[in-house]
């Protein structure tokens, strides 16, 4: 190559960098800027309404996602790495790479035909929220079986070799050594399904959509904090109205993905 | 297969009964998951298969012929922007000799950037365009490029961190040979790593493709714009909504027909398809790819 | 500590005052020595005493580590060539550099022997063909090669990769060859035939070798320096240093002798 394209492909790259590193950046300083001027607005006013229910009915159905859709995740990963035979670990890797692919509509399309009609009579305030936390982790499964599997084949074949020299079956190699090995990352791909599940909102709307739908009304709060509260057209006053939770929704997934990747980076053998 | 694994050798380690615990709950877990897997698919296949309505109608409540030349439309206008720009930064980002200091400073981004929510972005570009009148007509007389832009915007984090990973994966030390064998840094990039890299390149692209083809929330957002209408509580009214929004407006809050359902079950079949069929052929180029070290 | 010019060469290469550190690491502190034309000089000593890091600074592959820096000077026939106006990559094609561990290209044979001169603008295929053919003769392959030259070259044995290296650096047609240590990856039948190479090749380069092997150094060098700890401790002839060696740690070390 001549060293004018040379040149020419460093700097379009440089470029390309900065405009790429802005995006995230942007988005927050907007999102920072649509708060000050609702606060500017209102000085001392909580520019969203209902937002400590919102954020607490969203932060909880989050965790109760993780919680089993990390096991969930945690499980495949473990299983299809270490304990299956070879055709059962094909159909893990394509069942768990078909959730991980599927786009968040289609599961909201589930979650409307199928979790909706299930829970639509269920006894109990709580019942949406469970239904929610079903369907987000279904969505949050992939994550954590992808990070899970990351740090699983990070691990050097020497450790398995050693234990199973020591007379240690397949599944004591895994309970007894790899978990425990990689506790800090099994954890972090747990903190990546909660960052999964707490920004999600399509999917919850339709679950809640269908559910109003189904009772004529939805008493529970809804947990699409970032929707939720919306009932008038697009303007400044509801962009203002919904740019806190949305900025606190940012926050925790950029949050939530550095303490990630600082457990990967950690990782001796990565 | 699974039981002889869970077989304990006669003289088991301590906490037999933790080891079986953990070892079923990791096989349950695998076989929920390929067993819940397999009747979605069988759910809305079945649901879908013979309610595809090919009417290239403008109404929204109509055929998804419409949706489909949307989304198509505005895959047509974001990827090339995204995949270049994406595919350069992740250059500068891997090659800190191409990069430099820019480089450094996206990489450091990467760490975050990808997980930004689609609705935060939405929302973003939302407040913006809400902020200045003559970027909100420009919006709603070009409904599909500006569902582009906030689809390449949204993208463009993701894509880069992954063609980053799959460039820094090609081995240092074919790197430090091309430098030694007087390579400049770009002859270097695309003599050795992008040919090495080119399984990865490749599914990183249908990756994107497969994401801008099921995003919903922030093209929605955005899209809200253009009717002046309600984005949550009513059926978005004009036309041109790519197929998964076109799908999320037959679920949406408040008052989705009941005699959309059908539909709605068809346009999440033609959304799987073709998600599973974009996998497919990603695949089958990465085997064809795959680099054996004969010429370059 | 400079080393001796010979009476009948011009200097090739200058080296004043160079010093390498990596982060905080003084790798290499103060050496000073010049290189005749044609001449082959042997950098012996301990692991860790500087060798590889000289070597990598002649031809600034140091630019590519972050860590590390380099100051002092270089000069190639009187030009400095550590300053920003000197092309590092032009630099590369002028010093070549093979090291320990063959650095074979993804690519195949033919392709990782015309690599350097791709990358320089040639693209003429017969002038790479040429190129192809008189650089593995040089090594000594190509009559074993010339009918595979499409096979991976990762696929080829070790000592076969090694020469394809050397064959690669020779295809630019460089002044100044740096062996970093060439024959440490191979077996004594293989290292012999390597010597030879090199024997024949320092007739028309100049030669810096980076060795363990004393014996290689003994047989192919005209001037052997030794380094203890980044420093230069003895330099002078060849046989003047193997056979009467002036300090006792470069005595000692001749002598395998830990101290």
């Amino acid at each position: 190559m001549s060293p004018l394209v040379e040149r020419l492909f460093a700097w379009l790259g440089r470029a390309c960098a900065v405009l790429v590193a802005s995006v995230p950046l942007a988005a927050g300083g907007v999102l920072i800027w649509l708060v000050l001027r609702a606060l500017a607005g209102a000085p001392g006013a909580v520019p969203a309404g209902p937002l400590p229910s919102l954020i607490a009915a969203s932060v909880g159905t989050a965790i109760l996602a993780a919680l089993v859709g990390g096991a969930i995740g945690v499980g495949c990963a473990v299983t299809a790495e270490e304990l299956a035979p070879s055709p059962m670990r094909t159909a893990i890797a394509t069942a768990i790479g078909f959730l991980g692919a599927m786009p968040a509509v289609a599961f909201g399309w589930f979650a409307a035909s199928i979790v909706a009609p299930a829970i639509a009579n269920a006894p109990g305030a709580l019942a949406p929220y469970a239904g929610a936390a079903a369907i987000l982790a279904a969505m949050a499964a992939p994550t954590a079986c992808a990070l899970t599997t990351r740090a699983l084949r990070r691990m050097p074949d020497a450790i398995r070799q050693a234990a199973a020299a020591l007379g240690a079956s397949r599944l004591q190699t895994t309970v007894m050594v790899l978990i425990p090995a990689l506790r800090r990352q099994i954890a972090a791909a747990g903190l990546a399904a909660f960052a999964r599940a707490v920004v999600e909102a399509t999917t919850v709307q339709t679950l809640f959509a269908a559910l109003a739908n189904a009772n004529g009304s939805v008493s529970a709060t809804a947990t699409s904090w970032i929707l939720a509260s919306a009932t008038v057209a697009p303007s400044v006053s509801v962009v203002e109205r919904l740019a806190p939770a949305a900025l606190f929704a940012m926050l925790i997934a950029f949050g939530c993905a550095l303490l990630v990747s600082r457990e990967f980076r950690g990782l001796q053998w990565a | 297969m699974g039981v002889s694994a869970l077989a304990m050798p006669r003289d088991a380690g301590s906490r037999p009964a933790a080891q079986i615990a953990g070892g079923l709950l990791a096989w349950i877990s695998a076989i929920v998951v390929v067993l819940a897997v397999a009747a979605l698919i069988v759910i809305v296949a079945r649901a879908g298969w013979q309610n595809i309505v090919w009417v290239f109608e403008t109404e929204s409540d109509a055929g998804i012929g419409a949706a489909l030349v949307s989304t198509l439309a505005v895959l047509g206008l974001a990827l090339p922007p995204a995949i270049a720009l994406s595919f350069c930064a992740g250059a500068a980002a891997a090659e800190p000799a191409i990069g430099a200091g820019a480089g450094r400073f996206l990489a450091a981004t990467l760490r975050f950037g990808p997980s930004l929510p689609s609705t935060a972005l939405g929302l973003a570009a939302l407040g913006l365009i809400t902020a200045n009148p003559a970027l909100e007509r420009s919006v709603q007389a070009n409904p599909l490029v500006a569902a582009a832009i906030v689809l390449v915007a949204l993208n463009l984090p993701i894509m880069t961190a992954r063609f980053r990973t799959v460039m820094r994966a090609v081995p240092p030390e074919w790197r430090v040979a091309a430098f030694a064998a007087g390579a400049p840094p770009v002859s270097m990039f695309f003599g050795v790593v992008v040919p090495r890299a080119m399984p990865g390149i490749i599914a990183v692209v249908l990756h994107g493709v497969g994401q801008m083809l099921g995003e919903t929330a922030a093209v929605a957002i955005v899209l809200s714009v253009s009717t002046g209408v309600k984005f949550v509580n009513h059926a978005l009214t004009f036309a041109p909504a790519p197929l998964p929004v076109h799908l999320w407006q037959r679920l949406a809050v408040g008052h989705p027909d009941p005699s959309s359902a059908p539909s709605a079950a068809s346009e999440t079949l033609i959304l799987l398809v073709a998600i599973v069929v974009l996998r497919f052929v990603g695949r089958v180029l990465a085997r064809r790819r795959r680099p054996s070290g004969a010429g370059a | 500590m400079t080393a001796d010019r010979a009476a009948s060469a011009e200097t090739k290469l200058e080296v004043a005052d160079l010093h390498v550190w990596y982060a905080k690491r003084h790798a290499v502190r103060g050496v000073s020595f010049e290189a005749p034309e044609r001449k082959t000089i042997a950098l012996i000593g301990a692991t860790g005493s500087g060798r590889s890091s000289i070597l990598r600074a002649l031809n600034r592959l140091h630019d590519l580590d972050a860590t590390a820096r380099v100051e002092g000077s270089i000069k190639i026939d009187g030009a400095e060539v550590l300053g920003s106006s000197a092309d590092p990559a032009v630099l590369r094609r002028r010093v070549a550099l093979i090291f320990g561990r063959p650095a074979t290209l993804p690519l195949s044979a033919y392709d990782n022997v015309v690599f350097g001169l791709r990358a320089k603008g040639v693209r003429d295929r017969s002038a790479l063909d040429a190129a192809c053919e008189l650089s593995l003769r040089r090594v000594l392959l190509w009559e074993t090669m010339s009918s595979v030259l499409n096979q991976p070259a990762l696929s080829l044995p070790l000592d076969w990769q090694q020469r394809l290296c050397i064959a690669r650096a020779l295809a630019v047609d460089p002044e100044i060859l740096l062996f970093d240590d060439p024959a440490s990856r191979l077996d004594p039948v293989a290292a012999q035939v390597l010597d030879d190479i090199l024997l024949r090749l320092r007739r028309d380069y100049t030669i810096l070798v980076a060795t363990n092997d004393l014996h290689q150094a003994a047989r192919l060098s005209d001037v052997t320096i030794h380094l203890v700890d980044g420093e230069i401790v003895e330099t002078g002839e060849t046989l003047a240093v193997f056979n009467r060696p002036t300090d006792a740690r470069t005595e000692d070390f001749l002598a395998g002798r830990a101290w």
